[in-house]
């Protein structure tokens, strides 16, 4: 009866896989290992007379992290996305399980297509239109004043910046979530009903663990997409406080100082793959196991 | 019987046009470890997940006790249900899995509950694997998990869903002597859906034999074994001859069925008409199988045919028996009798048996 637990066999990496991998490979090491390793030895560049030279000096990456104004915009940056993350991932849920458990496969479907049809759209319209909505004399504004309400100042603030955020992620996370609550086992759910787990209970205690990685992988990718974002904190947070991404073109506009704009650069994009990597590790966090 | 633990009354269940449980009577009682019996997609699952509360049913009343469960929510019963895919959490450990039922009870404190929850995978052999994960485990461990799970709950009625299906023979036989012994053991009602006879006939009390969502007969397993009330039933259990024919009499002398082989006789009543078509069954191990040479023994009913095959299971030895119309028969026999007679293929063979040994079903 002890049978000892199946050891989980690594998988053989054959020939035939490697073949079919390969050109994945290859894609990846000519358009993102290379730029990036370009990236880095760029930081190491200096500027002379708005003229770019090649060189190896590490002033650029002093200069950047002995300026108070760099760690403002991280942090700022930084908690902006996760707030997103936390955020869209929350507006997301109810839609994406009502779609998943309670609606019908035609309005399962009609919403599959309404949430891919945004992909196909130019972002930027969305954060004109978005422009227009929340304007000092714009549409939420103008429907304040007809309620005898003192306008509001939205645009050019982080609460601007955020609706654009949300605008650009929450479409994805939503298929994402819904995509992994169709599926979570209806028999698991049942089971928590049948040991006494009222329905509010059960999705806590039961739907949201087994689709713990489609919601993690969805938050982190409302954190990625937020935290690169440049169109919402420029055209509707009005750059101010600015994050990585305004600092980027700053360093480029003024002064043409493309070494220092690649050490933001090169910090935002490990930032980026210490929080994939840790996500990823939290979404796929075994249970149980010899304790 | 007294007060029924639970009652089915007229409970029928649909799916649109499709009859998935026609109108089930049937009750329950307190301690009995009672069969659903059935070929698959009979109804036993839609019947065990209406008593569950999972399933509403489309018309009749069920009760527990006297009180009528029909609107009451899966999460509000006592009536925990070991699922023939298991249905474990795999995010929780094994203690998890079994704290799970208890944490919604908030009976007990989480010391009281995690000794409860050991308590029970001690009972059932599988302390050992508390801190592990779902994964983790073999099929039969699995299977301990989830009735650990459901016991945990003590409740007054267990649910159980071919439970033993997806496990291989030897410990399938294991884990039929385990919950024949936990049921005698804590008193709790079992109500046990299975399609194997086996199962059937090794644990429960009271077998339901049901059929395309109605119920064909209810009885003891001797009952069902020996006197089975349907050509269904008969045929589902395997264990019988049936030969049809016509009734041709009926009153205080029994009854007797014609057809191209003979007459034969039959004890007992029927409520079918002279004339009608019926049936009469025989147990397959009831014949007397002798060479058709020997002297007949007076009193009984017989055919004689050429004996087709013989399988062995055990010491137990089948014979099958082509009959001269066409049909055939078959005999079961312990390997020593049989042994005596050197029969070999072709050979001419008289099967009899007492009339009242016999009984008559509808044609
Ligand atoms: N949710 C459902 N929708 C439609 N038909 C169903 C549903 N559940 C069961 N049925 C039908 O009801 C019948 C009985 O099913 P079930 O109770 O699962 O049978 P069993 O457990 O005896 O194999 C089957 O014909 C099945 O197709
Ligand atoms: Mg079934």
């Amino acid at each position: 009866m002890d049978v000892t637990p199946p050891k989980r066999s690594r998988p053989r990496i054959d020939r035939f896989a490697v073949f079919w991998a390969s050109p994945s490979l290859v894609w990846q090491v000519a358009f993102f290992v290379a730029p990036l390793v370009v990236l880095v030895w760029m930081t190491f560049w200096r500027v002379k007379n708005f003229k770019l030279e090649q060189d190896f000096i590490p002033d650029n990456w002093i200069r950047i992290f002995s300026s108070g104004f760099f760690y403002d915009a991280f942090l700022y940056t930084f908690w902006m996305a996760l707030v997103a993350a936390v955020l869209i991932t929350l507006i997301a849920f109810p839609a994406a399980y009502a779609l998943a458990f309670i609606a019908s496969p035609r309005t399962r479907t009609l919403a599959i297509v309404a949430l891919i049809t945004p992909f196909f759209t130019s972002y930027l319209v969305r954060i004109y239109s978005w422009q227009i909505i929340l304007a000092e004399k714009g549409i939420i504004n103008g429907v304040l004043g007809l309620a005898g309400i003192s306008p509001v100042n939205i645009i050019g603030t982080s609460t601007a910046t955020m609706v654009g955020y949300v605008t650009l992620a929450l479409p994805l996370v939503l298929l994402i979530q819904l995509f992994s609550l169709s599926m979570v086992d209806k028999r698991l759910v049942e089971a928590a009903y049948n040991l006494g787990c009222g329905p509010l209970k059960t999705v806590f205690k039961v739907v949201v663990p087994s689709a713990r990685v489609g919601l993690v992988i969805g938050g982190t990718f409302a954190f990625l997409f937020a935290f690169g974002d440049y169109v919402s904190p420029l055209f509707l947070g009005g750059s101010k406080p600015p994050t990585l991404s305004i600092l980027i073109t700053d360093q480029v506009k003024s002064g043409n100082n493309w070494p220092r704009a690649a050490v933001v650069a090169v910090v935002m994009v490990i930032t980026l793959m210490a929080t994939l990597t840790v996500m990823s590790a939290v979404a796929y966090r075994r249970r149980g196991g010899a304790r | 019987m007294s007060v029924p633990i639970m009652t089915l009354d007229k409970v029928r269940k649909s799916y649109g046009d499709s009859v998935a449980v026609h109108s089930i009577d049937l009750e329950i009682a307190k301690g009995e470890f009672i069969a659903l019996m059935g070929p698959s997609g009979c109804g036993k699952t839609t019947t065990l997940r209406m008593l569950a509360g999972l399933d509403k049913p489309s018309a009749g009343e069920i009760r527990m006790w006297s009180r009528v469960m029909n609107d009451v929510p899966a999460w509000e019963r006592d009536t925990p249900m070991v699922w023939q895919s298991y249905a474990l959490f795999p995010f929780l450990s094994v203690l998890e899995n079994v704290e799970f039922g208890l944490k919604q009870r908030r009976t007990t404190d989480a010391v009281g509950r995690r000794a409860k929850a050991m308590e029970w995978l001690d009972r059932l052999g599988i302390a050992g694997m508390a801190g592990r994960g779902i994964d983790q485990l073999s099929g039969g461990q699995r299977q301990r998990v989830a009735l650990a799970r459901a016991l945990a709950l003590e409740p007054e009625v267990l649910l159980l869903d071919e439970p033993l299906s997806a496990l291989d023979a030897h410990l399938r036989v294991r884990m039929q002597t385990e919950l024949a012994r936990l049921h005698g053991e804590l008193g709790i009602t079992f109500v046990y859906v299975t399609h194997t006879q086996s199962e059937a006939f090794a644990m429960a009390n009271r077998i339901v034999i049901m059929s395309e969502g109605r119920v064909q007969q209810i009885g003891t397993p001797q009952d069902i074994y020996r006197a089975p009330a349907t050509r269904f039933v008969a045929e589902f259990i395997g264990a019988s001859n049936i030969l049809s024919g016509t009734l041709k009499e009926s009153g205080a002398g029994g009854i007797v069925i014609e057809n191209a082989l003979g007459r034969f006789r039959s004890a007992g009543a029927t409520g079918i008409a002279v004339g009608q078509d019926a049936a009469f069954v025989i147990a397959a191990d009831k014949i007397a199988l002798t060479r058709a040479a020997d002297p007949a023994e007076p009193g009984l009913d017989a055919v004689t045919g050429t004996v087709a095959a013989e399988e062995f299971i055990g010491a137990v030895v089948t014979i099958h028996v082509d009959l001269p119309d066409g049909r055939s028969m078959f005999v079961q026999k312990q390997q020593n009798e049989v042994g005596r007679l050197g029969l070999a293929r072709g050979d001419e063979v008289r099967l009899a048996w007492h009339p009242q040994d016999t009984f008559v079903i509808p044609g």
